[in-house]
């Protein structure tokens, strides 16, 4: 069969950053890879390795936009991505970004849909037609006149394969995409894609062996080559950090949680005014010191929501939220639960007391350097100098970030994620929240991170559509459905995903 | 912000073909901005306040002004020492003096910027941003002008979203004793500075990753373009003209008035 997408000897290496001494490392080293029409390929790789570099190659948009030193061959069904211009190749391949928000381009989520469409210049009635019917595959008709902005992130996903859908390319590459989407819809998406008939390369950072009934074994990103052959594939995932096995030294399995209770929800209701089917109402909810618990549901059941009342960046429309235990329903203080006083906390009080690791680590670093976005918190809270030293380097070495003169806007995803982690680890807030924290992130750093966050005295919410990660590093899961705690088992929402659990 | 004024609606603005409602818009805002009396001026605000009570309900009124309430302020505050003339109310210093054409200066100052928002916000409330964008394009205006008005009408509201999340992810680092603090403008000044920054970061970031969006969606793959959505059905132009000449003559009746 004639191959749809062949990379043959691929190397590049990104231009050297003026004022900068960092000589860039040659990302790819002679890498191969073929896709043939109709076939479904992961590729798994590292924080780093170069997925979304290659991901913009295949769609001419590297090194058009970056410059570097590009040599090898790249084509799509005949056509030299050299030759042509990335609007060219639109028919051919469709990208999906890691970054949803990046590729939203207008003020409503069936015009987002039809924009390429008026690019090609199909008549109004054949956009018409394909705009309804992507709206109806992924569920979106409801959403048709809303703003693409104010989707959740998972939705916004959903929309970019609806945009594609409506092109109709016979490749489609995808950016970790599958991440931040629920498990229901992972599932539903990979059945569309195979429905479809189109070829997908699938590019993540974690490994699993069997995706959703996928017959091939995902290939392996590593050390600037794609690894192929079917022996190395597990040793290297291992290596790379991408599958979910215990590593020497991680601690993974923890004690039951008996501590006191951090944080309390009592009779929580919440809307948001510009929009009114959206209502979350939380009836009681308790994180106690020591526990991971894990908050799983479908996209837009309102998890992040919750998150953001729990640190205090919105204010429940009724209700309360409690540092330490709820009081009982007399007012009192549950005795058995108390070792603090119930204090229902201000705003200000939760913002300080809980750490948010935002989906988005770009909304937390502004510093020129590694060094200063670590320090930049200690030294608001009047830390000495010798002391921010040392914790800085502590931090650095524990999340394993770059060096701590690199400048954060040249790091990857992951490492900015980490770093954003390490600010919070030197804050050392009791409660922390981890939104959605292995979007983009290997297991091993995710591992890493917990590890680092996990102590007896701190309480964990993590929020995950994975359930293998909910069930390996949380002591209890809770399932939201429309905006409120449900009773369901979790094990049945998690076993409508994919087998990357 | 504008494309998130727009309010889906059945009132008479909302039916009202939207390249009629840009005409009057344009001639309203002239109205405004033609040297003229303060009355006839605050004519011409109370004609887009009874329009609005009329149309969208009187409590839509309020959200123009809040939106402007301090350049509003400035103007009262600065105006009055520049214009000096008839009686003098009260005076400050040698240099900051109330007058008669002070006061009045400020007023239609102060009048001509509520009108002219509330009178885009009159209009943007009614109308969709992508009706707004046809309209504009039936007007002749290229569509690559167009997309650039479409793009910063998607990105100027996100950017403001993004600066409300910075801030949120900033407050979150601050340490616990801040807030019993005693009021200081200097640190809050400086807490404002690391949020801009940040969004600077994120806007030059985004502005290859915008192209790479455009490209990847066949922008610029040919001059041409279709429209998915089309313009209601052309009402006749004598009708349209019809209404232009009357809201004209009521502009020229206020002014006489």
């Amino acid at each position: 069969m004639k191959p749809l997408l062949e990379i043959s000897d691929l190397h590049f290496t990104y231009p050297q950053y003026t004022d900068t001494d960092i000589t860039p490392e040659p990302l790819f080293r002679g890498l191969d890879l073929i896709i043939g029409p109709g076939e479904f390929r992961i590729v798994a790789g590292a924080p780093e390795s170069g997925k979304t570099t290659l991901s913009r190659i295949v769609s001419g948009l590297v090194p058009r936009y970056t410059g570097g030193d590009f040599r090898g061959s790249v084509t799509i069904g005949g056509t030299d991505i050299a030759e042509a211009k990335p609007q060219e190749l639109m028919p051919k391949v469709g990208v999906i970004f890691q970054n949803p928000d990046e590729q939203l381009l207008t003020t409503r989520v069936d015009s987002e849909i039809a924009f390429p469409l008026e690019s090609l210049c199909l008549p109004r009635s054949e956009i018409a037609h394909r705009v309804q019917r992507e709206l109806e595959r992924f569920e979106l008709s409801g959403m048709a006149e809303r703003n693409p902005a104010s989707l959740s992130g998972g939705e916004k996903k959903r929309l970019l394969c609806a945009v594609l859908a409506a092109v109709g390319p016979p490749l489609w590459v995808l950016d970790e995409t599958l991440d931040e989407i629920d498990p229901r819809w992972q599932r539903r998406i990979i059945g569309h894609l195979r429905e479809m008939k189109a070829a997908v390369l699938m590019l993540s950072s974690k490994y699993a062996p069997e995706v959703a009934g996928l017959p091939d074994r995902p290939y392996i990103l590593a050390g600037g080559r794609i690894m192929t052959s079917s022996e190395k594939l597990t040793e290297t995932a291992e290596r790379e950090g991408l599958v979910l096995r215990q590593s020497p030294g991680t601690r993974v399995a923890a004690p039951a949680p008996n501590g006191h209770p951090l944080i309390s929800v009592q009779d929580m209701e919440y809307s948001y005014r510009d929009n009114a089917g959206f209502k979350l109402a939380v009836e009681e909810l308790e994180l106690r010191a020591g526990e991971v618990l894990t908050l799983a549901g479908p996209n837009g059941c309102g998890k992040t929501t919750l998150a953001k009342l729990l640190c205090g960046l919105y204010r429940p429309s009724r209700g309360s939220i409690f540092l330490g235990p709820a009081p009982g329903p007399a007012g009192k203080p549950q005795p058995h639960l108390s070792t603090a006083p119930a204090l229902s906390a201000a705003s200000g009080t939760l913002r300080t007391s809980v750490a948010y690791i935002f989906q988005n680590p770009d909304y937390q670093i502004f510093l020129p350097t590694v060094r200063e976005e670590l320090a930049y918190g200690l030294k608001e809270h009047h830390v000495k100098s010798s002391e921010i030293e040392r914790r800085v380097t502590e931090a650095a070495r524990l999340f394993r970030l770059p060096p701590l003169d690199t400048a954060p806007p040249l790091m990857s995803y992951g490492s900015r994620k980490r770093l954003q982690a390490a600010v919070y680890w030197l804050l050392d807030r009791p409660v922390v929240i981890l939104d959605e924290a292995d979007s983009g992130l290997a297991i091993r750093d995710l591992l890493e991170l917990i590890e680092a966050f996990r102590s007896g005295s701190r309480a964990i919410l993590f929020i995950t559509h994975s359930g293998a990660f909910a069930r390996r590093f949380s002591d209890r899961i809770v399932l939201m459905r429309n905006g409120r705690i449900t009773d369901e088992d979790a094990g049945v929402f998690f076993s409508e995903g994919t087998s990357y659990d | 912000m504008i494309s998130t004024a727009f309010r889906p609606g059945t009132s008479l603005l909302h039916r009202t073909d939207p390249r009629l409602k840009l005409l009057l818009l344009v001639l309203w805002t002239a109205a405004f901005i033609i040297p003229s009396p303060v009355a006839v001026i605050l004519r011409y605000y109370l004609g887009v306040a009874v329009l609005i009570t009329l149309t969208i309900g009187a409590k839509e009124i309020f959200p123009p002004l809040k939106s402007i309430w301090p350049i509003l302020l400035l103007v009262i505050l600065i105006t009055p020492p520049f214009h000096i003339g008839g009686t003098e109310y009260f005076r400050i210093t040698e240099w900051y003096r109330v007058t008669r054409a002070g006061i009045e200066e400020a007023l239609t100052l102060v009048l001509r910027f509520s009108g002219i928002t509330s009178a885009f916000f009159l209009f943007f409330r009614t109308t969709s941003i992508d009706q707004f964008i046809l309209s504009l394009r039936w007007y002749g205006l290229p569509y690559n002008a167009a997309l650039v008005i479409t793009i910063a009408f998607r990105y100027i509201p996100s950017l403001i979203q993004l600066y409300g999340n910075i801030q949120d992810a900033h407050t979150l680092r601050r340490p616990p004793l801040e807030r019993k603090r005693r009021y200081n403008p200097v640190r809050k000044f400086s807490h404002i500075f690391p949020g801009i920054v940040s969004v600077m970061i994120h806007s030059i970031k985004s502005i290859p990753t915008l192209s790479m969006a455009l490209e990847i969606r066949g922008f610029g793959l040919s001059g041409q373009r279709t429209d998915y959505r089309p313009l209601p059905p052309l009402l006749s132009r004598l009708f349209q003209c019809g209404i232009a000449l009357i809201v004209l003559f009521i502009l020229v009746l206020l002014y006489f008035l």
